[in-house]
């Protein structure tokens, strides 16, 4: 035990130690530090080269995924991006009927971290309706033509937020499909009964309407 | 006598509980860094490529961001970052990658 000298004493080697802790601690310069959370940028990042490979994918491109994902790996050891252990699967249907059809290009992904898993996807969607049939001149022919009503949209979710986004589309053949927006996704388009016509949306990724 | 021990232990507890503090508020990402870090994901998602003008003047209007590099070069900075936490990350632009550190006031 002891007495009160000593644990005065005591008390100001305490109070000297912290003091010059603290001294120190303000003469040491900031230095940059890395911020170590994990969230919405590394999901956002594997949704955007999801969404590469599926406009790749759309266009019958060859885009190596397996390529992104080792490069991703290198930049995590370069830059510290905080990115876990990547694995995915792909899944893509389509049913192009004359009535009606629809479409779905979806790349799944579970990244793992030490102490959490974090399932992310992104989806691409699109179905069509038929309305009625109308008839155009073109350069002197009347066409019969179908129109549809169509609705695209982009689908991101993961554990921190859900994004759907309607983009722009157009088609390829500017001059013979007739297209127009309504609103919410749903496009309103014209095409010769009998053909296929391919569109694009804003971000490359192709999808087909049947007329 | 007493009195000066009491405030002497009052000072020792005070420092102790400002450590502990300090400790606790550097052990997690300030709320302004994960804000940048909503900001810069909602923009991945949103753009196909990365156009340096508009993703600077994004982020701009998030006044914690006070710099930002790109491929290494310095093309945003306010005049005095003093300390800050960097947010890293690296952008597909549809056939290489850049890559981006945004450096957030802390």
């Amino acid at each position: 035990m002891l007495n009160h000298r000593g644990q005065i004493l005591l008390l100001a080697i305490a109070i000297f130690a912290s003091t010059l802790l603290f001294i120190l601690a303000f003469m040491n310069k900031s230095q940059p530090r890395l911020t170590k959370y994990i969230g919405e940028l590394q999901n956002s990042m594997v949704m955007q080269i999801s969404r590469e490979y599926v406009s790749h994918k759309s266009m019958n491109k060859y885009l190596d995924l397996d390529d992104l994902i080792s490069d991703l790996y290198d930049y995590n050891r370069s830059l510290g991006i905080y990115l876990g252990l990547l694995s995915y699967y792909y899944i893509n249907y389509t049913d192009l009927a004359v009535n009606n059809g629809y479409g779905n290009y979806t790349l799944t992904w579970n990244i793992t971290y030490p102490y959490l898993n974090n399932r992310v996807r992104f989806s691409f969607y699109w179905n069509y309706t038929f309305l009625n049939y109308y008839y155009r001149q073109i350069k002197g022919i009347v066409i019969k033509y179908s129109n549809y009503s169509l609705y695209v949209e982009h689908t991101y979710i993961c554990p921190q937020f859900k994004v759907i986004i309607h983009p722009c589309i157009y088609a390829l053949q500017k001059k013979i499909v007739d297209i127009r927006y309504v609103k919410d996704g749903r496009w309103i388009v014209g095409i010769p009964m009998g053909s296929i016509q391919q569109f694009l949306d804003e971000y490359d990724i192709s999808f087909k309407v049947r007329g | 006598m007493r009195h000066l021990e009491g405030v002497l232990i009052a000072i020792v507890y005070l420092i102790f509980i400002s450590y502990a503090y300090s400790g606790i508020r550097f052990s997690f990402p300030k709320y302004d860094t994960i804000e940048v870090n909503k900001a810069i994901s909602y923009y991945i998602i949103q753009h196909k490529y990365l156009e340096v003008e508009e993703f600077i003047q994004y982020l701009k209007q998030n006044p914690s961001v006070v710099f930002i590099k790109i491929d290494g070069s310095l093309v945003y900075s306010t005049r005095n970052p003093e300390s800050y936490t960097t947010v890293n990350f690296v952008f597909y632009n549809s056939t290489e990658w850049v890559e981006v550190i945004v450096g957030v006031k802390s």
